[in-house]
């Protein structure tokens, strides 16, 4: 056994280098194995690496054995074309990868020369690694700093691997690293650089404090609850400075359309401004079955409930439906989110009669591969995508090949099959089925949680039991910090248009959260209110941070991450268009829905069916569980369609809000009142009375008038957007 | 999309109202359809029906249904309902002077009918509007179109702890041929609107909904009907049976032995278990049994004894019954065997309504399991008349033949695949020694019911053409030909069918009609017969159809029948007859024939030719016309390489031209009577060699011939899918018996596209008894090359 230090020291050799210790971080760092270079799954120009290593063993093979004395020439070792392609001195379609000087050339030549060995079966194994330190904080004048990267062994020992690890960082506007660690700041703000070694990603947070930060004082203001404290500690490391409180008729229209997915009505907004109790408005929105349709919906989308009436996969309509009903029953009864979850997963039987088990006919909408489930079923419930480690280990994470076909053996015994008819489907366990096998060499798999213990399948007892139970527990426990994060950061999402990690469903080390207290922070209450969803939307809703103004001041205006002061979000395609609906009183309808239902009561989104709103405003078509698939954007076309299409034109002329006001008699001054209320929630500024009155003197009764400022009002942006 | 316009059918009859009528009931139905004059007959399949008093009528406006037909006329018939008429489906058709229906169905209960009082919607949605209908009646309701969501309220006024059984009839009443998805839901609600019970779904009806629960008080209770998903409702009939009988969901043991009365237990009833003595009848088979519930459980009547679980097996055959009443139970059964014994093991669980989804497994003595099944097909049920994509109940019940590997004892063992459990999970094996049976079967491959494909048609004095399938019998052995037998044919008509050599399971079978055969319509068999001496088959007929036809294929409601149904109509206004050929079909070959049309009585309409019947390797032209005025026409038969030499007969089908030619819907169809002759092995091959031609040149091909039977005179040989641009020039050759090599001059011209032309073949006219024959051969290659430049002398 040769000894540690010599081991270890790669730029002084004495000994031998070790293939996987010293010879595969080269082509790590040099960049050989990765996608666009010999790491591609066909290889480049004739030779194939493991895609940044993930098979030592073949990669060896294919260096040493698979062109023997070509690639790896033991006996003139500088003329191996492994070293002569590198040195860009053949011609390389890479160019040259280091210098002779360099520390890899010299690796890679000691280990020709000492005959390529292969390592013995004892060679530890990377088991950690550290980037030190950890946070670095830019202030005044400081503009460079180095980090140190230590990697831990599985024999115990620690080695530094600075020069051999991969740099990157998260936002190089803010700050940047080159590939010795050093870290330099370029603008204020924060963000993370990632060193990668190994099968690890680990990250320091580095906050570059403004120039002119020096007059800044910590603002005195009361937090409403743990939220605000989080926020403000984080705006206060970064100097800056949160907005101020939205007016009463910002926050009510804000609240409304979060909350229920509509704008008030005008008896609403009278109702509320009489009493301005934000807290009771809450509670009361909460109870609303619009809320429940807003949370079945966007749990919907999550799990593609998609109806198919050419299904020969048990996603008809009407399972689409049932199960769409289910999902709104548990939000309507305010089921804890753990338990939610939990049927879900577990879910077997009858996908008519039992609706929880449609997770497994609409997550493959067609043939079940319990790979593609289990990716959904981690990326929904975890936020996390292990898809990457179906054939490698995950360059920016920390899953591996044996996490990825672990966690799929959870997902191997599931099965399905026609039932009573031909919309009936049955998913059911069979214990019996074999598990995932490793893709390299063909290993079954025992079912591993994620990041966690390999689940005991051995004895009679747990041999036949679902494996998915045991799956259930592990991921709705309040201790899994993943499921419990992940389903805080979603409900935040809905509230602040971003994720604190965002997106919210690709959660991985080198997408840190902006606010890793928070997030955390949230985390827990959520587990603490047993998952109760309401009870951490109401924490969120009644935030000082959710109800700042989206006005932003001279030092939070560039912020876009920490929530310093309200963002403004374009509405959801179901949102508007049920504001639209309501607005202008002239309800839509959907194909095979009968009259009366708004968008977000559509079980199936209606986007998929190319309803042409929906569609052009981004509503998810539900194909894929990608959080991404609900485009918030907004487009050349939807603008187009807002001012030229027949959704706002036609409802402004079908609808007789302003008819029925000229019968009423009301006066220009109040229908003008009434048409900024209906849409925008707040009464016209003395400049737009003036202006717009104007246009009323020739005709006070002209219907022509009112309903250019109707179009008017919709056509704003302040209407389509929540603000 | 392909899929949907294949089934742009037309129908005879696309529905008739009202739906149903009680048992003692005298009523007025309508059919409404197309091609509906001269209505005679209606055809019941099952007894308990009379008809009195046709009319027919044109509707003042043609309605289109969504399959691409449409309805333009009517007609109406009262049906006598005799008290004693079973209950349940009754299918049947409408016989016309010149025609005769698909199958449609009407439905009796035992309750009397009330009609559903709303005409707009709106009418009776609401607690306030509900209609009030007294126990022990049926609803016929209509979900009505309109973009609302239609829904229908009923009162009852029931006192405490009275029964208050409600049933649906709607996706099982298969309203339409298509596109009739009308999916239903029940809930009962009290005075105050609150839900007290809800279905939608059950095992016993499937998609139809029941519910059974005693009232907690006296008071009016309000039944919901509504459409369990929204689907722009059309055709949206339903039939809701309200009554305070007791409903079994399910019924232990659900079989027992023919002639026994039978000690059984009424399961599922909100009062608790019910015990009933039921006399079952003598014949084997399904009995169905009703005690005043609007639809029966069905019952096995088998010929040997029950074994209850928990019992031991002493002897087979015998019926095991039990009940997997737990999560995760499993039943087990023990039974000796002696080596080399086979027994046909038949589950019935599903197939009877019981919520189970059985799986049966068998090990020996020592533990190992033998032999596993879990679900079937529904050929393997004996439903041979189906598609792939038709999906029932009953497939979810296995079917094994299990044969002892030695002496011994075995194990069966009953769980239920997906590990659930419960009071009503009934099951039943039948264990049966094999038998050898074959089954006929009239199936369009899209098992959809196409009258000019699936029907038994036969104009006085003509014939008509179609064909019969066979099929295997679970179990059975028996691998050798088969023959034919028709079972109550009218008098005046006969079967001719050819006869099934091993591993053909389709031919062409003639029937023909007398010409003094009454008029008429009757219900038939046609037989698989063994032709080795001394087997003995059991056989019987299928024809399965779908109702609430869907896309994907995936219909709601199948219909199987045992009986094919067959009418004698008024004289075709033409015969038709092929002239038998003198000269025989070569394998690869073409073969000409001459048809004639005998018209009557004044026709001179233009007829359709139409051989949908050719035995396998044989295929035809398009349709042919015979332009009106006109009585003859050529058509061509060719055959594939690798059809059987040996005799083969078929009949050419024609029809009157107008109405719809793919479903035959207001046509009139005759066959020509059998013509027989002979597929032969082929005169000669020809190879032909690769060649090559310029544009704007000639060239010549070559081509070997190989003489594998003599034939007399010359024979013209010429080149056929030569490539655009490229066509034979000077005479075309002949050759003779014993040439070894024939020659094609070949000119392409200037705009030839340039390229490597495959598959040019020969075309070889032989005279035979003064017939042309015509035989295909060879396969070669020819290339067309650009110009080359030439020298100026040219």
């Amino acid at each position: 056994m040769r000894s540690l230090f010599l081991l270890f020291s790669v730029s002084t050799f004495a000994a031998t280098p070790s293939f996987r210790l010293d010879v595969m971080p080269v082509f790590f760092r040099a960049g050989c194995n990765s996608g666009g270079c010999h790491g591609s799954a066909s290889g480049k120009d004739g030779f194939r690496l493991s895609l940044f290593g993930y098979d030592p063993a073949g990669d060896y093979y294919r260096l040493t054995q698979q062109m023997v004395g070509r690639r790896i020439d033991v006996a003139v070792p500088e003329q191996s074309l492994l070293l002569m392609k590198a040195l860009g001195k053949v011609p390389h379609t890479g160019g040259q990868r280091f210098k002779v000087n360099s520390e890899h050339y010299q690796t890679l030549l000691h280990w020709i020369e000492a005959g390529a060995p292969d390592d013995s079966e004892t060679v530890p194994t990377a088991t950690g690694l550290a980037i030190v330190p950890d946070k670095i904080l830019f202030q005044g004048k400081d503009k460079t700093r180095k980090v140190k990267v230590m990697a831990t062994y599985s024999d115990g020992s620690e080695r530094d691997v600075t020069r051999l690890a991969l740099y990157l960082t998260n936002n190089a506007a803010n700050a940047g690293i080159d590939d010795q660690g050093n870290v330099s700041a370029v603008t204020s703000g924060a963000t993370n650089v990632f060193a990668r070694f190994a099968k690890f990603t680990t990250g320091a947070e580095v906050i570059v404090l403004p120039q002119n930060s020096a007059g800044y004082k910590k603002p005195s203001v009361k937090p409403a609850n743990y939220i605000d404290e989080l926020i403000s500690s984080r705006l206060d490391k970064l100097r800056i400075l949160p907005s101020g409180l939205a007016d009463d008729q910002q926050f009510l229209r804000r609240v409304y359309l979060d909350l229920i997915g509509l704008p008030p009505s005008t008896d609403e907004y009278r109702r509320f401004m009489a009493s301005r109790n934000r807290a009771k408005l809450i509670d009361e929105l909460m109870e609303r079955d619009e809320f429940a349709d807003v949370w079945a919906t966007k749990w919907s989308e999550m799990v593609k409930v998609l109806g198919d009436t050419n299904s020969g996969s048990g996603t008809d309509p009407k399972v689409a439906q049932i199960y769409y009903k289910w999902i709104r029953e548990q939000v309507k009864k305010n089921a804890p989110l753990d338990q939610f979850v939990r049927a879900q997963v577990q879910g077997s039987g009858s996908n008519l009669s039992d609706p929880q088990a449609n997770l497994y006919t609409m997550l493959p909408q067609g043939n079940y591969q319990a790979k593609a489930v289990a990716q959904d079923v981690a990326q929904v419930f975890t936020g996390v995508r292990i898809q990457c480690a179906e054939c490698h280990n995950h360059p920016f994470d920390r899953w591996t090949m044996d996490d990825y076909y672990g966690f799929v053996s959870f997902f191997t015994g599931v099965k399905r099959k026609y039932g009573a008819d031909a919309v009936e489907f049955y998913i059911y366990n069979d214990p019996n089925a074999p598990t995932a096998k490793h893709l390299l060499d063909g290993r079954p798999m025992a079912p591993k949680f994620l990041g966690g213990q390999i689940l005991d399948t051995k004895g009679a007892q747990n041999k036949m039991q679902d494996p998915r139970d045991a799956l259930a527990d592990w991921l709705t426990s309040p201790d899994n910090a993943m499921f419990r994060q992940n389903m805080a950061n979603r409900i935040w999402a809905h509230f602040f248009g971003r994720g604190i990690v965002e997106p919210v469903d690709d959660v991985r080390i080198s997408n840190p959260p902006s606010n890793r207290d928070l997030i955390e922070a949230l985390g827990r209450k959520l587990a603490e209110y047993h998952f109760d969803l309401k009870a951490l939307i109401r924490d969120i809703c009644n935030s000082r941070t959710y109800q700042a103004s989206s006005l932003g001041n001279a030092t939070n205006k560039s912020d876009d991450l920490q929530f310093s002061h309200a963002a403004v979000r374009r509405l959801r395609a179901d949102v508007m268009l049920d504001a639209i609906s309501q607005v202008t009183g002239v309800k839509t309808t959907f194909n095979n829905f009968p009259t009366g239902y708004r968008a977000s009561q559509v079980f199936d989104g209606g986007a998929h069916y190319g309803h042409y709103f929906l569609k052009t405003f981004g509503l998810a078509s539900r194909e894929t569980v990608n959080a991404a698939d609900t485009r918030m954007e907004p487009t050349l076309s939807q603008a187009l369609h807002l001012i030229n299409g027949n959704t706002i034109d036609e409802k402004v002329a079908k609808g007789t809000v302003i008819s029925g006001m000229l019968k009423a008699n009301k006066s220009p001054a109040e229908m003008l009142d009434e048409l900024y209320i209906r849409a925008l929630t707040r009464v016209p500024t003395v400049i737009e009375k003036k202006k717009l009155l104007a246009m009323t003197d020739s005709d006070p009764k002209d219907r022509k008038v009112y309903e250019d400022i109707f179009w008017g009002l919709l056509n704003s942006t302040e209407f389509a957007f929540n603000h | 999309m392909l899929v949907f316009q294949a089934y742009a059918e037309q129908h005879m009859v696309e529905y008739l109202l009202p739906r149903g009528a009680g048992r003692g009931e005298i009523v007025e139905v309508t059919f409404h359809g197309l091609d509906l004059d001269d209505p005679r007959e209606v055809v019941f399949y099952r007894p308990g029906i009379r008809t009195v008093g046709f009319t027919s009528e044109t509707l003042n406006q043609t309605t289109r249904t969504a399959n691409g037909g449409s309805i333009s006329k009517a007609v109406k018939v009262r049906f006598k309902i005799a008290a004693d008429c079973p209950i349940g489906e009754h299918p049947l058709r409408l016989r016309t002077g010149t025609s005769l229906s698909e199958v449609v169905t009407f439905w009796v209960g035992p309750y009397p009918t009330v009609k559903e009082l709303e005409k707009k919607p709106g009418q009776n949605d609401s607690i306030e509007t509900a209609q009030l209908v007294s126990f022990n009646s049926t609803v016929n309701g209509e979900i009505l179109p309109g973009e609302a969501m239609d829904r229908d309220y009923f009162r009852v006024e029931a006192t405490k702890g009275q029964r208050i059984s409600l049933e649906v009839e709607s996706v099982r009443l298969g309203t339409l041929h298509y596109g009739g998805e009308n999916d239903l839901s029940l809930r009962l609600l009290d005075v105050k609107g609150n839900e007290i019970a809800t279905n939608s779904d059950n095992p016993l009806h499937g998609m139809d909904p029941l519910l059974t629960i005693l009232a907690p008080t006296n008071g009016s209770y309000y039944v919901e009907v509504m459409q369990q998903i929204f689907s722009a409702p059309r055709q949206g009939f339903y039939r809701l049976h309200i009554s305070d009988k007791p409903r079994p969901l399910a019924i232990y043991p659900a079989g027992g032995q023919a002639g026994e009365k039978l000690s059984a237990t009424l399961l599922g009833d909100p009062s608790g278990e019910l015990k009933a003595t039921i006399q079952l009848p003598n014949a084997p088979g399904n009995f169905e049994y009703s005690n005043g519930a609007p639809s029966p459980n069905t019952l096995r009547v088998s010929p040997y004894k029950n074994v209850l679980e928990g019992e031991p097996v002493t002897s087979l055959p015998a019926a095991l019954n039990g009940i997997i009443s737990s999560k995760g139970e499993a039943d087990v059964f023990s039974f000796t065997a002696k080596k080399g014994e086979s027994w046909r093991m038949r589950m019935y669980g599903r197939t009877l309504g019981s919520p189970i989804d059985p799986k049966i497994s068998i090990r020996s003595s020592n533990g190992k399991l033998l032999q596993q099944a879990d679900d079937s097909t529904l050929a393997e049920l004996g439903l041979v008349s189906s598609r792939g994509t038709w999906h029932i109940k009953d497939t979810l019940d296995p079917i094994l033949v299990f044969k002892a590997p030695a002496d011994g004892d075995y194990n069966i063992t009953i769980e239920d695949t997906r590990g659930q459990g419960g009071a009503l999970f009934v099951y039943r094996v039948e264990v049966e020694p094999l038998v050898n049976s074959v089954l006929t079967h009239i199936t369009y491959r899209e098992g959809y019911q196409i009258p000019r494909l699936t029907g038994l048609i036969v104009p006085q004095g003509n014939q008509w053409t179609l064909d019969v399938q066979i099929a295997p019998g679970f179990g059975n052995q028996y691998k050798g030909d088969i023959e034919l037998e028709a079972v109550g044919l009218p008098r005046g008509v006969t079967m001719q069918a050819p006869r099934y050599k091993a591993g053909i399971t389709v031919m062409p079978v003639q029937f023909t009609a007398a010409p003094d055969a009454e008029q008429q319509a009757a219900l038939i068999e046609i037989f698989a017969k063994a032709v080795e001496p001394g087997v003995k088959l059991e056989s019987g007929s299928r024809y399965g159809l779908a109702l609430v036809n869907r896309r994907g294929l995936l219909p709601w409601h199948m219909v199987f029948l045992e009986k094919y149904a067959l009418a004698v109509t008024k004289p075709a206004p033409f015969h038709i007859e092929i002239e038998q050929p003198q000269a025989p079909l070569a394998q690869n070959g073409e073969l000409t024939l001459q048809v004639k049309v005998v018209r009557h009585n004044g026709f001179n309409g233009a007829v359709e030719m139409q051989p949908d019947w050719l035995p396998s390797g044989l295929s035809k032209e398009n349709t042919v016309t015979i332009p009106a005025g006109k009585n003859g026409a050529t058509f061509t038969v060719s055959a594939d390489s690798k059809i059987k030499p040996g005799e083969y007969q078929i009949a050419i089908n024609a029809s009157t031209t107008g109405g719809d030619a793919f479903s035959g819907v207001g046509r009139i169809r005759v066959s020509s009577p059998f013509i027989k002759f002979q597929v032969t092995e082929p005169y000669l091959t020809v190879t032909l060699q690769r060649a090559s031609v310029e544009r704007g040149h000639r060239g010549q091909i070559t081509g070997t011939l190989k003489h594998l039977k003599p034939f007399e005179g010359k024979a013209a040989v010429i080149l056929k899918r030569l490539p655009n641009g490229v066509k034979l020039v000077g005479t075309v050759p002949e050759i003779m018996s014993g040439d070894t090599q024939v020659v094609f001059n070949v000119e392409a011209s200037e705009d030839a596209l340039a390229g490597l032309y495959k598959e040019i073949t020969c075309e070889v006219t032989v005279k035979e008894n003064g017939q042309l024959v015509k035989q295909q051969t060879g396969s070669g290659i020819l290339r067309i090359d650009p110009a080359r430049a030439r020298s100026a002398t040219k």
